[in-house]
C-alpha cells in the first residue's frame, strides 16, 4: 500500500497523527505531544504503531497520560489487527475510535465485530485501500457490520453506495464530523453548529468518556474475581 | 507484555448508569421522601418538634440503610439538621456529640491499635498456631478460637485484619486451591465466624457495644459493666462457639493437608519477629490493667475515664505515637455515633420514640417476650445488608419507649438489639470481618449464606433462650 494514503484522516491545525515507533520512550511521546499543542484548540490526535507487542504497551501507557491532560478524541489506526483483549486495552485506555485497515478473511471479519461491538456506533472505520477496486457488495457489507468505509481518494461511485447506506444502516456521523476533513463528502453543508463548537466537542467527549467509565471495570472490582 | 487488568461490562448502558449512580438516585428518592414527610400535617398528640424528628430519623435510618452517602457524613446530617429545623437548640444538639460512648470508642481504637502496632497479637497468634495448627483440622480451629479470643479485646474487624494476611500466608503455603478447597474455605470462614462471635462477647469487640450502652444511658439513665455485659454474654458466646465448630469440621471431611511446610514457615515467621521487646511487654500489662479497672472500679471511675487514661499511658510511655493511632482509628464510625446519638435523643426528648410506640407496636398487644423475639429477629437479619451500628441506631431509640411500656429492662433490650446486630453470619455484606475473608478468593456467596443461614436462625433460638432463662439468674428479668 502507498504509504502517502496511510493514515486516512488529513490533518490540520487542531489535529495531528502521533507516530508511536519502537525507539521512542512514554515520557518523550506523551511530552513532545503535549508541547506541541494549545490543549483547548486540539480537536483529535490518531494514533498509529508501527511495531509489535511491546509498543502496543507503550502506546496503552501513552494514551492513558494524554487522555488525562487533553480534551479531544483521540482515534488508532490499525494496520494489523488486534486480537481483543488488546481492543479491550484500547477502549479503556481511552481511544474514543478505532480504523481499521481493510483485509480479507474472517478474522478481519471477527476483528471488526468486535470492535464494533465495543465502541458506540459510528466509531468504527474501515479504510479501503485506494489501489484495491472495492465492490459495493464489500462497502454494504461493512456498514450493515455496523462501521463507515474509508478511502482516500474516495471514488464517486463509492461515495453514492455509502450515502445510500448511510439512511438504511443508520450509522450515525457525530464522530466523524468532530474529526472533520475526512475523504467523505460530508464536509460540505453537513457539519453540525453545535457539535463543531468548542462546547458540543466538550459535551460529546464527556459522554464519550462516560461510556467507557460505565462499560471498563478492572478486573478488581469484576464479578468474577468477587467469585460472584 | 504487561498483564491484562480490565473487564468490559457488556450489560445495557442505561442498567450500568443507574448502577455507577445508584447512591445519588436513591439519595434523591430519601430526600424527596424526607420533603414530602416534612410537608404532611403534624398527627395529633405529636409536636411539630416531634414530627421533625421523625422525618430526621426516617432520612438518616434510610441513608445509613442504603449507604447511599457514607455513614459518617449521614452521622453529620442528623447533627446539622436537628438545629437547622429546630427540633432542639443547636447547643443542646451539637453537646451531644460530646457522649462519653464516642471517646470510649476512641480509646478503646486506641488501644486496639497499641495491641496491633506493638506486634503483641501477631506474636500472640504464630504462637497459638505453632502450638496448636499441627493437623489442618486443628489448624482451622485454632484460627478459630484465636479470632474470637482477640476480638474479645479489639474490635473484630481489627481482628480480622490483622489475622488475614496470616491465614492467607498459611493458605498459600499449603497451596490450597481457591477455587475449590475446602480447607481454604474452613480457614476463612473460621476467620469470620470467631471474629464475629468473640465480638458480642465484650464492648471492646465492635462499637456498636459502646453506642448501645451510651443509648442506654441517655434513654433510661442506666450503666452497663464491663464485667456485667461479659456476664450476660458469656454463655451466649460459649454456646456459638462451640455449635459453630461442626459446621467448620464437616468442611475438612476427608480432608488430608500435610501441615509441616506452614509451621515451617511458621517457625520463619517467629524467628523474624525475634524476642518479647519492651514495648509488647509494656502493652500487655497496660491492656491488662485496664481491663482489670473496667471490672474493678468501672462504677467510681467510669468506663471512659479509665479507657482513656490508658490510652493516654500509651503515649505517656512512648508505646504508641500518634501517627500510628491516627491511622488506625476509624474517624468515620466516631462521627456516625455521634449523629446516631444525637438523633436518638432528639427523638425521646420530643417525645416522637414514645409517640411512635403508642402509634404503631402497642396495638399488636404483643407480650414481652414475642417483642423480644420479633427485635431480635429484625436485629439478626438486618445486620446482613446494613452496618451493624446503623441497625442499634436504628432499633434502639424506637426499642427503649417500646420497653417502657411493656415494663422490660432496658439493658435486655440493650442486649437483645446490640448482641444480634453483631451476628450477621451470611454474607459478606453482614459484618466486615465477612467481607475481608471473603476478599481472599477462597470463598463464594453460598459457601458462606448456607451454613450462615443455620447459624442466624441457631443464634437467634440461643439468645432466646438465654434471655429467657439465664438472663433472669442474673437480675435481669424479661
Amino acid at each position: 500500500m502507498d504509504s502517502r494514503y496511510w493514515p486516512p484522516f488529513q490533518t490540520e491545525p487542531h489535529s495531528d497523527h502521533v507516530w508511536i515507533k519502537k525507539d521512542l520512550s512514554v515520557a518523550t511521546v506523551v511530552s513532545e505531544v503535549v508541547d506541541r499543542y494549545d490543549f483547548k484548540a486540539i480537536k483529535f490526535l490518531g494514533f498509529y504503531v508501527e511495531g509489535g507487542a511491546e509498543i502496543q504497551t507503550c502506546l496503552l501507557d501513552v494514551i492513558r497520560q494524554l487522555k488525562k491532560r487533553l480534551k479531544a478524541l483521540f482515534i488508532l489506526f490499525e494496520k494489523e489487527l488486534p486480537v481483543t483483549t488488546i481492543m479491550d486495552e484500547y477502549y479503556a485506555s481511552g481511544v474514543d475510535g478505532l480504523c481499521l485497515l481493510w483485509q480479507e478473511g474472517s478474522l478481519f471479519v471477527k476483528t471488526l465485530d468486535y470492535g464494533v461491538k465495543l465502541w458506540p456506533r459510528g466509531h468504527v472505520f474501515v479504510f479501503f485501500p485506494p489501489e484495491i477496486h472495492v465492490d459495493k457488495k464489500t462497502l454494504c457489507e461493512t456498514m450493515e457490520r455496523g462501521a463507515l468505509p474509508l478511502q482516500d481518494p474516495l471514488y464517486e461511485e463509492n461515495a453514492i453506495i455509502i450515502l445510500q447506506n448511510l439512511k438504511t444502516t443508520k450509522i450515525p456521523l457525530k464522530f466523524i464530523k468532530q474529526l472533520g476533513g475526512l475523504g467523505l463528502p460530508l464536509e460540505e453543508g453537513m457539519m453540525d453548529f453545535l457539535l463543531q463548537s468548542p462546547i458540543g466537542r466538550k459535551v460529546f467527549i464527556d459522554l464519550s468518556d462516560l461510556r467507557r467509565k460505565l462499560m471498563v471495570k478492572s478486573v478488581a472490582d469484576s464479578f468474577d474475581s468477587a467469585g460472584l | 507484555m504487561k498483564k491484562l487488568q480490565v473487564h468490559i461490562d457488556r450489560r445495557p448502558l442505561p442498567l450500568l448508569f443507574f448502577l455507577e449512580y445508584k447512591n445519588a438516585f436513591i439519595f434523591v428518592a430519601i430526600a424527596s421522601l424526607f420533603l414530602w414527610v416534612l410537608s404532611l400535617e403534624t398527627p395529633t398528640g405529636l409536636s411539630l418538634e416531634g414530627w421533625k424528628g421523625i422525618a430526621i430519623f426516617i432520612l438518616c435510618s434510610l441513608l445509613w440503610m442504603t449507604q447511599a452517602l457514607p455513614l459518617a457524613i449521614t452521622g453529620l446530617l442528623a447533627i446539622v439538621l436537628i438545629p437547622s429545623l429546630q427540633v432542639l437548640p443547636t447547643k443542646a444538639s451539637y453537646a451531644l456529640f460530646g457522649n462519653d460512648a464516642v471517646f470510649f470508642i476512641l480509646g478503646a481504637f486506641i488501644i486496639g491499635v497499641a495491641v496491633k502496632s506493638s506486634g503483641l497479637s501477631r506474636r500472640l497468634t504464630y504462637y497459638c498456631f505453632k502450638s496448636f495448627g499441627t493437623t489442618i483440622k486443628r489448624l482451622v480451629i485454632t484460627v478459630f478460637f484465636i479470632a474470637a479470643f482477640l476480638s474479645f479485646w479489639m474490635p473484630e474487624h481489627v481482628v480480622a485484619a490483622m489475622l488475614y494476611p496470616i491465614v492467607l500466608g498459611v493458605a498459600e503455603i499449603l497451596k490450597l486451591p481457591r477455587s475449590y478447597s475446602k480447607a481454604g474455605k474452613a480457614l476463612f470462614l473460621a476467620l469470620a465466624w470467631g471474629c464475629i462471635i468473640g465480638g458480642i462477647a465484650t464492648f471492646l469487640g465492635g462499637a456498636r457495644n459502646p453506642l448501645a450502652i451510651s443509648l442506654l444511658d441517655e434513654f433510661a439513665g442506666e450503666q452497663f459493666g464491663f464485667a456485667e455485659w461479659l456476664q450476660a454474654s458469656f454463655p451466649l458466646v460459649t454456646i456459638l462457639l462451640l455449635v459453630t465448630i461442626p459446621f467448620l469440621l464437616t468442611l475438612l471431611k476427608n480432608e488430608t493437608i500435610d501441615c509441616r511446610s506452614a509451621l515451617l514457615e511458621l517457625d520463619k515467621q517467629i524467628k523474624q519477629v525475634g524476642i518479647l521487646s519492651f514495648r509488647e511487654v509494656a502493652v500487655a500489662i497496660i491492656v491488662v490493667l485496664t481491663i482489670v479497672s473496667w471490672i474493678v472500679f468501672s462504677k467510681p471511675l467510669g468506663l471512659v475515664n479509665i479507657t482513656l487514661l490508658s490510652a493516654s499511658a500509651l503515649f505517656i510511655f512512648g508505646l504508641l505515637k500518634w501517627d500510628e493511632a491516627q491511622e488506625g482509628i476509624n474517624w468515620g464510625l466516631l462521627l456516625m455515633y455521634g449523629g446516631a446519638i444525637s438523633l436518638g435523643s432528639a427523638i425521646e426528648q420530643t417525645g416522637a420514640a414514645e409517640w411512635m410506640i403508642t402509634r404503631f407496636v402497642l396495638d399488636l398487644s404483643l407480650t414481652p417476650f414475642l417483642t423480644l423475639a420479633v427485635i431480635s429477629f429484625l436485629a439478626i437479619f438486618i445486620t446482613e445488608g446494613i452496618s451493624n451500628a446503623a441497625v442499634v441506631a436504628f432499633l434502639l431509640p424506637i426499642g427503649f419507649p417500646l420497653a417502657k411500656h411493656l415494663g422490660i429492662d432496658p439493658k435486655i433490650m440493650t442486649l437483645i438489639v446490640a448482641l444480634p446486630s453483631g451476628l450477621g453470619f451470611m454474607l459478606p455484606s453482614g459484618t466486615p470481618p465477612n467481607a475481608i475473608s471473603f476478599s481472599s478468593g477462597y470463598l463464594k456467596v453460598r459457601d458462606m449464606a448456607r451454613p450462615g443461614l443455620i447459624l442466624n436462625f441457631l443464634s437467634w433460638l440461643f439468645l432466646l433462650a438465654t434471655a429467657y432463662f439465664y438472663w433472669p439468674l442474673i437480675g435481669m428479668k424479661v
